[in-house]
């Protein structure tokens, strides 16, 4: 299964990605600060709102700063929040999905009650309520609020598949036998559910970094944190548009693009996997042998009507 | 199983003796009592999450760092030259936090208040009332949220349904992969985009506003008219290109699967024409999500729809929501939050009938 | 039910013309792991009236067969090699594999009609009966209008048991055995010449199971329709059938009337189907079954496909397969038939 899952070129994409940008997170803010010498906080006097150069490799702001290394640290708050989002999101689905598929009765009907009511809130009215109100969206409060917002349809899909494993024949075998109810919830019904919780930690990562972004564009980012959402807000604000400096209102939605992208990519090919009837590549092989077929026909054999 | 037990008859009873031809109602009326409950379980959520909302609405202000109603007093202050009247005045501690009134107390004024449509007073129009501009602003964000999300629906659903008719296609293994890539551009920066290329390198559109603003606002006047559509070409654009590829990959899957249930391979071999498989058989199966999906989306695209407005400069509660963000009017940042959420819930709910009414098998997944 | 002779069904057969012919037909399923060939090079005629039963275990290729004689097979089934040939009233013979899609219409329904197992899932949930008998009835027959037309689907229903005005029913408003009726007379819509049943019992209950299949004789008998008859219950097609064709491994093993089928099946898997099931005219003996399981398709035996669970094998049966060859009466597929055996073994054979 894991084999072919890696073996889809859409997977191989996805992850290519995913994994420079986790690179350019992890690495980034050195690189820019002892490789390329500039950070967003440098401002360079002699070339402001230049296109790219050898000095500036991906051109720099009116205002003078590097446009790569600013690209740089957005990589690194853009995959923090994502991140984070993902995992807070993913651990509460799986906690809630697994406790009210598992106990069912009153425990059931309160967390369903709960899943539909937060699953009706507009998590990006929230979130700017909040930060709005507060003036203040830095990474954590950020991942906080989508992580507890955004887990509903995971914790739904899971609670589904909980209530399923809870009348398989292996699990009742284990709790006739004495174990404990959170040592068979995690050793034997979790991997089942890598299936849900995998798509799912995607799509919140994709979701954390796409809020985070809109709500830097819209300027209730902090101002202190260099991220893309915000580099397009200068962009808007410092007339890049109408200057047609490219290289500055470019790359960043590039990049925003590209991780919802690749996690696009990434889930279509899980969803090949666990379900054949989707799968491209066995498309692809049917059309060859179609195709193959008509040529030997065309070749050989009597045509139609033509027959003893 | 069967819903109306009453109809069937014995099973050995000859052919009937007349041909009784009578009208049935669409649903029966078990169905009907079961939609009706769903929706009743449904409202009692949206009710639910509006209280909520509003809890929070109240709440908020109230851990804002400082003194907000001190800050809005003085920027009133500063603004106007005056002390605001005792009304406005009243209705900022009421929200922002009064340290001699109780906070029941309080929270109950608030919500009577925000009940009777009475959001306060904007800071940065003062004194108009944040109702009065939030009602000025709405009719523009509606137009584009609603007409944007039907547009991407219709290119979205057709482009599925001939998608996962044959998949596999080379046009399947083309247009679906940029479509992915479509659909994860932010909106506002795809905005930003086309009012670079369209509008300021060559001049083809107006960059920015929602009409010719030498004409007097008159929806009877064909000239008008044109000038708010042409106005709009480039938001709709923005949100339709952002929008129909998430509605295309899900009929396509749905089509893929359905194209192979039974009922479909019985409609191949009844010999009718592919077209009327695919429309009466395939597509109408394979449609029920995506139209479930249709209204709620409605409700959820005014996230994007407040993002453009504010690359668009169109006079939507977007961009009331950013003049505000930028000044700190949070009597207007709140209303208008309050209005989105209160919004997506009409339309969830407007989601679910229409749901109830489609699926003659109504039962709640 | 039926009261001719074994004799007189032969004879019946033999002077019917053909109605549907498959010469060599191959059907694979292409997977990621590598083609598997379902169906591999299946020769057998269909006569006009006739009822013909394909018996055999799950995955023996028996509806992957069916669903390819009615070029319906869906994806990733792909008809690979051979002819299907059907010999329309006042039409030219003509091999179906080589029709498109839209070429095929003029002989759906009207020709060839289906019936599968599960009705439910047979008909569109989204809409009435009415709408599904009109369909097909108007695309078929263009002096009809629609008032002539909901008669005559109004009829139809009544031939199965179906009060008419029960028309303007959704599919999920009706019992699963109302649907099953429904769905039989929806395949007799257009007259067909051949009717396709997959397994059309298989999903109701006994006593529904007998209503079905005697109305589904007696229409046969007033209409004079060919059946094809797939279900994995040789008891069943024993009592139905004018013939029974058994397959195994994706090749048919054995052809034969279903008196012969009965009485002295010659292949050693029929003869084991045969002892699976209780006669009922005979007193009572130990039933028995057939050791092993299926075999795998992609990875089929070098010689004949049940050697491996056959007790009777010889060394021949291991290293080449067994070719399709007529046998007094009927054909069959096996080594120990064509070779000079011992009298106790041919004895078992004949038994």
């Amino acid at each position: 299964m894991f084999a072919r899952f890696m073996s889809l070129r859409k997977v191989q994409i996805g992850l290519v990605i995913m994994g420079v940008f986790l690179f350019a997170a992890a690495v980034g803010q050195p690189f820019s600060e002892h490789v390329l010498g500039w950070t967003p906080y440098t401002f360079d006097g002699n070339a402001m709102g230049q296109a790219p150069s050898a000095s500036h490799w991906m051109g720099t702001t009116s205002s003078g700063q590097d446009a790569l290394s600013w690209l740089l640290y957005g990589a690194r708050s853009s995959m923090l929040v994502g991140l984070i989002s993902a995992v807070i999101g993913t651990a509460l689905s799986v906690v809630i999905g697994t406790i009210a598929g598992f106990s069912g009765g009153a425990v059931d009907r309160f967390l369903n009650g709960v899943i539909l009511v937060v699953q009706n809130i507009p998590s990006f009215a929230i979130l700017f309520m909040i930060a709005g109100l507060l003036q203040n969206a830095n990474v954590l409060l950020v991942s906080i609020i989508i992580g507890g917002l955004e887990w509903t349809g995971g914790a739904r899909a899971i609670r589904a598949q909980a209530m399923s494993l809870r009348g398989r024949d292996f699990t009742a075998a284990l709790r006739t036998i004495g174990e404990h109810p959170l040592r068979v919830i995690l050793v034997e019904v979790l991997p089942h559910l890598s299936g849900i919780i995998s798509p799912m930690f995607l799509r919140l990562i994709a979701a954390g970094v796409g809020m985070q972004a809109s709500l830097a564009f819209l300027g209730i980012g902090s101002a202190a944190e260099p991220s893309w959402g915000l580099m397009i807000n200068y962009a808007t604000t410092q007339n890049a548009l109408f200057n047609g400096q490219w290289w500055w209102f470019g790359p960043p939605g590039v990049c925003l693009a590209l991780i919802g992208f690749a996690t696009t990519m990434i889930n279509f090919g899980l969803d090949e996997v666990t379900n054949p009837t989707l799968s491209s590549k066995r498309m692809t092989l049917m059309r060859k042998f179609l195709k193959q077929k008509k040529r030997q026909d065309a070749a050989g054999q009597p045509k139609i009507g033509a027959m003893a | 199983m069967s819903i109306d037990v009453q109809d069937h008859p014995p099973l050995d009873k000859g052919p009937e003796p007349d041909l009784e031809v009578k009208k049935q109602p669409r649903f029966s009326y078990k169905a009907r009592v079961q939609g009706f409950k769903y929706l009743g379980k449904r409202l009692v959520t949206y009710l639910i999450v509006a209280f909520i909302s509003l809890v929070a609405n109240f709440m908020l202000p109230r851990f804002m760092p400082g003194n907000p109603a001190d800050q809005m007093i003085q920027s009133i202050v500063a603004k106007t030259g005056n002390m605001p009247s005792p009304y406005a005045l009243a209705q900022i501690y009421a929200r922002y936090g009064d340290p001699n009134q109780n906070v029941l107390v309080a929270f109950w004024h608030y919500l009577v208040q925000t009940l009777q449509g009475d959001l306060g007073l904007s800071i940065q129009y003062y004194p108009v009332p944040v109702a009065d501009l939030i009602g000025r602003a709405l009719p523009w964000t509606l137009y584009l949220a609603i007409f944007s999300t039907i547009i991407g629906w219709i290119i979205g659903t057709w482009a599925g349904a001939k998608l996962g008719w044959k998949p596999g296609r080379r046009l399947d293994s083309i247009v679906t992969p940029i479509a992915m890539f479509f659909s994860s551009i932010p909106a506002f920066w795809l905005g930003l985009l086309l009012v670079w290329f369209i509008s300021y390198k060559n001049g083809w559109l107006p960059p920015q506003g929602a009409y010719n603003e030498s004409l007097a606002i008159n929806l009877l006047d064909p000239t008008f008219l044109t000038s708010v559509a042409i106005y709009s070409i480039l938001p709709m654009a923005t949100l339709v290109l952002v929008g129909f590829a998430n509605w295309m990959f899900t009929m396509r899957n749905m089509m893929i699967t359905t194209v192979n249930e039974d009922y479909v391979q019985l409609a191949r071999a009844k010999g009718l024409k592919p077209n009327k498989v695919l429309r009466n058989y395939a597509a109408r199966n394979a449609l029920l999500p995506n139209f479930t999906g249709l209204a709620q989306s409605i409700g959820a695209s005014l996230t994007a729809v407040i993002l453009a407005e504010s690359v668009f400069i169109y006079p939507g509660v977007g961009s009331l929501l950013f003049a505000a963000q930028g000044t700190r009017d949070y009597p207007v940042m709140q209303g208008v939050m309050l209005l989105i959420i209160l919004v997506s819930l009409v339309f969830n709910f407007i989601a679910d009938s229409v749901y109830v009414l489609l699926d003659p098998r109504t039962k709640e997944k | 039910m039926k009261l001719e002779t074994v004799a007189e069904i032969a004879h019946r057969i033999a002077t019917s013309p053909p109605l549907l012919e498959a010469k060599g037909l191959c059907v694979d399923y292409v997977t990621e792991a590598g083609n598997i060939r379902a169906c591999d090079d299946i020769n057998i005629t269909l006569h006009r009236g006739e009822i013909l039963g394909i018996a055999g275990e799950s995955a023996s290729g028996k509806s992957t067969l069916l669903a390819a004689l009615g070029r319906l097979q869906r994806a990733p089934a792909v008809t690979s090699a051979g002819q299907v040939v059907f010999h329309a009233k006042g039409k030219e013979p003509v091999d179906l594999t080589r029709l498109s899609e839209e070429q095929l219409v003029d002989y759906r329904w009207s020709g060839i009609s289906i019936v599968m197992q599960s009705a439910m899932a047979c008909l569109n949930p989204v809409s009435r009966l009415k709408a599904q008998f009109l369909d097909v009835l108007l695309a078929h027959d263009s002096s009809l209008t629609k008032a002539t037309a909901t008669a005559r689907a109004e009829e139809l229903l009544q031939m199965v048991g179906i009060p008419s005005h029960r028309i303007n029913a959704f599919p999920h408003e009706l019992s699963g055995g109302m649907q099953q009726r429904a769905l039989i007379a929806l395949s007799l819509a257009c007259d067909p010449e051949l009717v396709l049943m997959d397994e059309p019992t298989t999903a109701v209950d006994v006593v529904m199971q007998r209503q079905i299949l005697a109305k589904v004789l007696e229409l046969q008998e007033k209409l004079g329709f060919a059946i094809a008859f797939v279900t994995h219950d040789l008891s069943l097609l024993l009592e139905i059938s004018d013939r029974i064709a058994i397959m195994y491994g994706g090749k048919i093993v054995e052809v034969g009337t279903a008196a012969q089928m009965y009485e002295a099946p010659r292949h050693p898997y029929t003869q084991g189907l045969r002892n699976a099931f209780p006669p009922l005219t005979e007193p009572v003996r130990k039933l028995t079954g057939i050791p092993g399981s299926p075999p795998n398709l992609l990875n089929l035996p070098q010689g004949c496909a049940f050697a491996p669970r056959c007790s009777q094998k010889i060394a021949r049966c291991e290293s080449e397969i067994p070719a399709l060859l007529d046998i007094s009466g009927g054909r069959a597929a096996c080594h120990l038939l064509t070779q000079e055996i011992p009298e106790p073994a041919k004895e078992a054979l004949n038994a």
